[in-house]
């Protein structure tokens, strides 16, 4: 049933024994599955073994997804905040990796949440604060420089 | 010129003979390319000479070199007009390295992006598409290949204007309609706090015809509309807009402008009459004082069959409609009537027929000034009989208490708490009759409790007005927008606070 357990191998060699049913979480492991190329260990090449350990002890937190939205409104809140620390602690760089990987092992509940924490680095912020927290560069010309800030006029004023 | 730097090619030569020659062609038929890239680089890497590290000291020989070759073309005939040449060319040619040495940093820029943010194109989309509109734009003024993303259609699929309200117009919301295409779902425009004042918007009655560009294409797709304190918005410009929306299932408006003169149930059924798929309505009017009749109401319910939740707040409807709204909408779960002064709660009475079986979930009347106790009292007992058995949030507060037979009014009304509580756990019964004003600081967090287990909490408070607040009213309009279009049942209660004396507050859940 589902007390089988699915070895994970990450790029770098690190292994990972999981239930199957956390393993069902990541799309990718259920299409190898179906397809039965999925023998005793799966080697996931584009994922180092730091987060993809992250990513499992995601999975682990939220394998029983509750559906129904009045079931247990405790336990959803006490999910949330469980998640918030998970990223707190999470600096801008590993983030990225988690979204890459989850967005390669098709694991949507992280990848949205992930996404989501980025989004909101970027929520309310002037370009010069998103430029300086990415540490990303202003190559726009000229022209292209003036032409959105005639667009974007009606951002600035706050 | 000074003497040719041994660490270099001697190339100096060549450049020397074209400046001191400005009427020999300007290429020399065997000049190729790799000559002027040697020429070039040999003149870049000028600043690595150690003579030449103060720019004061380069500039200085620029100035010499340029003196020198001035005078020698005197003499000559067409001297001014060489000379003139001569310096417009070397204009150009600064113009030039400093047009490509920009270029060069712009490229290393883009570059150096990319690593900063190893995110696919569609990855970085997705992020973006969780920004609000005003976000979204800030984020696209960044550097060149977060413009491109933020172009893309899925980012403007939800548009949400309201964080910007003061400073949009017309343009933008047209600019961002058609940047959506056909992935836009939602959008909302307008400044959600009551407390903005409608005349600083620089929206016009017509900013939404760009929906109905293209027979409606963009229209089509939309499924939501949220519309806040929109100046001038009435029916008559609204109509158009809607009837391209023909896909509409969730709608609402604050602030709708109704005219003394006009039915607004006639307004209501003219604006749904192409929205069939509409679930979710939530209009509130502002200036209604026409006379109210059902007259359109069968041709409402008959265009909306599919409606879910509504709430219809200033529209002054009376006990006989609402019998029928509840009757006329089969799927009907949601229903707040707040600040309805026209409702005395007998439309409970009619409700019995179909009590047992009704799908109704919640039902919301705040502040409505008339009803009855007796007729609350009705529609409870109706509930420990077993009827309307999916209800879950009853809402009644009144800051002005309710009406008790015998005309005046109560605070403290007797319902049979006990029994719902043991019969009907899973019910929300909210009674606030207590004026926001006179709030103490011994406010309980019933808010938070409800939203917390609104399956389990029972609350009710009770308390007589303290007779300094008289006739501030709660802001009822804005407290109850908010519970009605949330289809579960978290009451958006506005206050708690523990009762004194006759004190009934329980909390279920505090163990």
């Amino acid at each position: 049933m589902s007390s089988n357990k699915i070895l994970l191998t990450s790029s770098d060699g690190e292994s990972f024994e999981i239930d199957e049913a956390v393993a069902r979480k990541f799309l990718i492991i259920v299409h190898m599955m179906e397809d039965n190329c999925a023998g005793e260990a799966i080697p996931l090449e584009n994922v180092t073994g730091d987060i993809l350990s992250k990513i499992i002890e995601y999975a682990k937190m939220h394998v029983n997804e509750p559906s129904e939205e009045d079931e247990d409104e405790e336990a959803k809140k006490n999910l949330d905040s469980w998640d918030a620390k998970f990223m707190e602690k999470l600096d801008l760089e590993t983030i990225f990796k988690i979204i890459l990987a989850a967005n390669y092992l098709n694991f949507e509940g992280l990848l949205g949440f992930a996404s989501q924490t980025v989004a909101d680095y970027i929520k309310d912020k002037t370009p010069e604060e998103v430029r300086e927290i990415f540490n990303i560069e202003n190559d726009f010309t000229p022209e292209e420089e003036e032409e959105i800030r005639k667009e974007n006029a009606w951002t600035f004023n706050e | 010129m000074d003497a040719p730097n041994p660490k270099r090619p001697c190339l100096v030569p060549l450049g020397t003979s074209s400046i001191e020659n400005p009427c020999s062609l300007p290429i020399a038929p065997d000049f190729n390319q790799s000559n002027i890239d040697l020429t070039i680089s040999s003149f870049l890497s000028l600043s690595d000479l150690p003579l030449f590290s103060l720019p004061l000291s380069i500039g200085c020989s620029f100035d010499r070199v340029l003196d020198n070759v001035i005078p020698s073309i005197a003499g000559t005939s067409r001297d001014e007009f060489d000379q003139d040449r001569f310096l417009d060319r070397t204009l150009q040619l600064s113009s030039l390295l400093y047009k490509s040495t920009k270029r060069c940093i712009r490229k290393r820029a883009t570059l150096q992006n990319s690593t900063s943010w190893p995110l696919l194109p569609e990855l970085t989309i997705k992020v973006f598409s969780m920004l609000d509109t005003k976000s979204l734009m800030q984020a696209s003024a960044c550097c060149t290949m977060f413009n491109k993303c933020a172009m893309d259609r899925v980012c403007y699929s939800h548009i949400d204007l309201t964080t910007a309200a003061e400073d949009v117009d017309n343009g933008v919301v047209c600019v961002m309609i058609h940047r959506a295409g056909k992935e836009l779902r939602s959008l909302k425009l307008g400044s959600i706090s009551s407390s903005a004042e409608p005349t600083t918007s620089l929206l016009t009655r017509s900013c939404l015809t760009p929906l109905t560009f293209n027979h409606g294409f963009t229209g089509g797709h939309l499924r939501s509309l949220h519309l806040y304190h929109l100046r001038m918005i009435d029916c008559e410009s609204l109509s158009p807009v809607l009837s391209a929306c023909l896909n509409l299932t969730d709608l609402k408006i604050v602030g709708l402008i109704s005219g003394s003169r006009d039915n607004p149930l006639e307004q209501l059924g003219l604006l749904t009459r192409n929205c069939r798929l509409i679930e979710h309505l939530f209009i509130e009017i502002y200036g209604a004082a026409g006379l109210i009749t059902d007259s359109s109401l069968l041709e409402f319910a008959a265009n909306c069959p599919n409606l879910i939740s509504i709430s219809l707040l200033g529209f002054l409807l009376n006990d006989a409609i609402l019998q029928k709204i509840i009757k006329g909408f089969r799927r009907l779960k949601h229903i707040n009537l707040s600040s309805s002064p026209e409702i005395s709660g007998c439309f409970f009475r009619g409700l019995e027929l179909c009590g047992k079986d009704s799908p109704l979930e919640t039902l919301i009347l705040r502040d409505c000034y008339i009803l009855k106790e007796s007729e609350v009292l009705l529609f409870l007992n109706s509930l420990l009989a077993g009827d309307f058995k999916y209800i879950r949030l009853i809402d009644v507060s009144n800051v002005d208490g309710l009406v008790r037979d015998g005309g005046n009014r109560t605070f403290e009304p007797r319902f049979p708490i006990e029994e719902l509580k043991k019969q009907r756990s899973n019910v929300t019964f909210v009674a606030i009759f207590e004026s926001q004003s006179s709030l103490s600081s011994s406010r309980f967090p019933l808010e938070e409790l409800n939203k917390e287990r609104p399956g389990l909490t029972f609350v009710a408070e009770f308390r007589s007005p303290s007779p300094s607040e008289s006739d501030v009213r709660s802001p009822s309009p804005s407290s109850s927008s908010d519970s009605s279009s949330s289809s579960d049942s978290s009451s958006s209660s506005s206050s708690g606070e523990s009762s004194d004396e006759s004190g009934t507050e329980e909390e279920e859940d505090e163990d």
